[in-house]
């Protein structure tokens, strides 16, 4: 029985289990009982208690009265925002560059090369420090402030862009559009593997239907200037605008080489086949070279969405307040370390995991039928 | 050996009618290396022509400069009355109404074949998506495998593939059909149901230009056969003349080579 493959595999997998549980076991035991031993309060209660803590701008509300739980909350919401809007920016306009990057015009490409080399060579770190020191160099007084777009504001206190707010009369209508809208979705992208030209559109309609019965109405609070200071929009801070843009420009680099390896890796037979059917450039790619690329670039574009994650801890360089640099507080305000840094840890791994199996299951999606 | 009963009356052709495809002084270079030299070739709407010479002789080079998947440097190529430039417009228009059929089939490995087949008219000719499928169905039939619509390219064999192929140009309904060396990826059992499509095809009148080493094929089908060696249009006669006739010492080594 034990020159059985399968059964052999199985029971060798189980022993080596069994003794790491085994050994994770004894480690915690006598972490637990040595810091007991020092009188050191080990456990999951302090979450509960108020952490005076004082995070300086959030995506939650949060006031310093508010829970350990809720702090970490907060930071998390700060980490999960900058690595979300980094992603969404950091993949359109990687997939740009990358491509502009083959373009035949000298320029456009020697431009998208500069951007990559400068990206992919300097450490973001680096890259964070200098973009934070330019707002006081670059940008002029509140007094001063640019205008570039309209309800858009630059000074050397951050950005002031617009605020969209929604108001929904009916709520529940709108979750059951959503819902619908999402279903159409998931429907269309199991029957096909590449969307066909209208799913979008009409999938967006019924977004846009259910937001009509539901009766919800938009409200855009457009900052005014009064002379010293703004009244109402919302302010992109410094540090988080430094956050953003830095980790984008960085991670754009990446996105583009995949996508630039990506291209290349899909046959000039390929090309030769869409130009003789008459099909101009832009379509080429859109209909042909981008969905067979797609499936060689999720797996490096993984690891780069991870890369993202583990990147946006360097806030704490320009003093944004993310998971980790709101954890740091609480480890050294609550004192309960060693629970601390098993949270970081899950939740970095929790994001991370999430992540590489979304890219699997897309990845599993889109894989090309071979016999 | 086909017999002689198979020669062909030539289609009868009104001398006012501009031709498919003129190429005058034409030129080509890769850097320094002088691909095609000074080609001069005229084919008529209607005309059969297979061209043949050895290996690296600039045959693909020479069909694909047509529908401009390579750029000339010198002369003139004149596709149904419009010249070749850089105009890019211009250029897709003239590629939608030249169908080419690739050596290594070239299908849309993501697409089904029926995908393969409505891709170009919908997006290029802007029909509708049931008429292009009820295109597309005909064309399968024509190329016999329907039932195979709904399947992806990576599940067919090579004949399967490359018939699905010359239905994809066909779908374009194109006024001239270039093939690249349809058949030598082929198995050797697959290699009969192309060919028997392509002079299915060419008996319906289209305007073919195919490059091949199949003699057969060249005999039942060609008006003419092209020769070319080392970027040059060494001999161009009918099938029967040049196979019993060759009159260059290149011709006569090149049959020899491939007919023993
Ligand atoms: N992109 C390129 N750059 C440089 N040289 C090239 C390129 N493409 C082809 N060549 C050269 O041009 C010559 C003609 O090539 P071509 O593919 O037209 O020959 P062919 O007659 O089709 O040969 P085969 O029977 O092997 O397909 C060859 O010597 C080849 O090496
Ligand atoms: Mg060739």
């Amino acid at each position: 029985m034990l020159s059985d493959a399968r059964t052999r595999s199985i029971i060798i997998q189980c022993a080596l289990v069994a003794v790491a549980a085994a050994f994770a076991a004894l480690l915690v035991s006598t972490t637990f009982a040595n810091l007991r031993a020092r009188g050191i309060p080990i456990g999951f209660d302090f979450l509960t208690m108020p952490s005076r803590i004082v995070i300086s701008e959030a995506i939650l509300t949060y006031k310093s009265r508010d829970p350990y739980y809720w702090a970490i909350a907060t930071g998390l919401a700060n980490t999960v925002f900058i690595s979300a809007v980094v992603i969404v920016f950091s993949s359109a306009l990687g997939l740009v560059v990358g491509i502009t990057r083959l373009s035949s015009n000298p320029l456009a490409a020697g431009t998208c090369r500069v951007w990559v080399e400068v990206a992919r060579n300097s450490p973001p770190i680096v890259l964070l420090i200098f973009l934070y020191s330019l707002w006081w160099k670059v940008l002029p007084p509140v007094g001063e402030a640019l205008n570039p777009l309209p309800g858009v504001y630059a000074s050397m206190r951050g950005f002031v862009v617009p605020a969209v707010s929604m108001d929904v009369a009916t709520p529940g209508l709108l979750v059951i559009a959503l819902a619908l809208a999402l279903a159409a979705a998931g429907w269309a992208a199991a029957r096909r593997r590449w969307l066909p030209p209208l799913t979008a559109p009409a999938i967006l309609a019924v977004g846009i239907a259910g937001l009509w019965l539901a009766d919800a109405k938009f409200f855009v609070d457009w900052p005014t200037f009064t002379g010293s200071n703004f009244k109402g929009g919302k302010d992109l801070t410094p540090e988080l605008s430094t956050i953003l843009i830095g980790l984008i420009i960085y991670t754009t680099g990446f996105v583009a080489e995949i996508v630039r390896g990506g291209v290349l890796s899909v046959g000039r037979g390929q090309w030769d086949a869409g130009h003789s059917l008459g099909l101009p450039r832009g379509k080429i790619l859109r209909l042909i070279i981008i969905p067979q690329m797609l499936r060689v670039i999720v797996p490096p574009l993984n690891s780069q969405y991870i890369n993202v994650v583990k990147n946006s801890t360097l806030a704490i360089a320009v003093g944004y307040p993310d998971f980790l640099a709101v954890m740091n507080t609480i480890i050294s305000k609550s004192s309960h370390s060693i629970e601390g840094v098993f949270i970081i840890l899950g939740v970095y791994l929790a994001l991370n995991l999430s992540l590489s199996s979304a890219a699997n299951w897309y990845n599993r999606r889109i894989a090309i039928v071979e016999r | 050996m086909l017999s002689s009963a198979l020669k062909r009356v030539p289609p009868m052709r009104d001398p006012s009618d501009p031709p498919a495809i003129e190429m005058a002084g034409m030129n080509k270079w890769y850097g320094n290396f002088h691909v095609l030299k000074n080609i001069n070739l005229t084919v008529h709407r209607g005309e059969k022509l297979v061209i043949c010479g050895p290996s690296g002789s600039g045959k693909s080079t020479m069909i694909r400069c047509i529908n401009r998947l390579e750029e000339h440097q010198q002369g003139q190529i004149v596709v149904e009355g419009v010249e070749l430039s850089n105009d890019l417009k211009q250029i897709d228009v003239i590629r939608s109404d030249i169908g080419m059929v690739f050596q290594h089939f070239n299908l849309f490995p993501h697409l089904t074949i029926l995908e393969n087949l409505t891709l170009a008219p919908i997006w290029v000719r802007r029909m509708r998506r049931g008429q292009a499928e009820q295109t597309a169905m005909h064309y399968l039939e024509r190329v016999k495998i329907p039932d195979q619509a709904h399947t992806y390219p990576g599940q067919l064999s090579g004949g399967q593939q490359q018939r699905v192929a010359i239905a994809r140009a066909l779908c374009m309904s194109p006024k001239i059909i270039l093939f690249d060396e349809p058949t030598s990826a082929l198995d050797p059992e697959m290699v009969k149901e192309v060919l028997d499509t392509m002079v299915a095809l060419a008996e319906d009148g289209m305007t073919m230009l195919c490059v091949t080493h199949e003699m057969g094929f060249a005999r039942q089908v060609a008006d003419r056969v092209v020769f070319m060696d080392q970027g040059e249009i060494v001999e161009m006669n009918t099938p029967s003349e040049f196979f019993s006739h060759p009159r260059h010492q290149r011709s006569k080594l090149f049959l020899a080579q491939i007919l023993n």
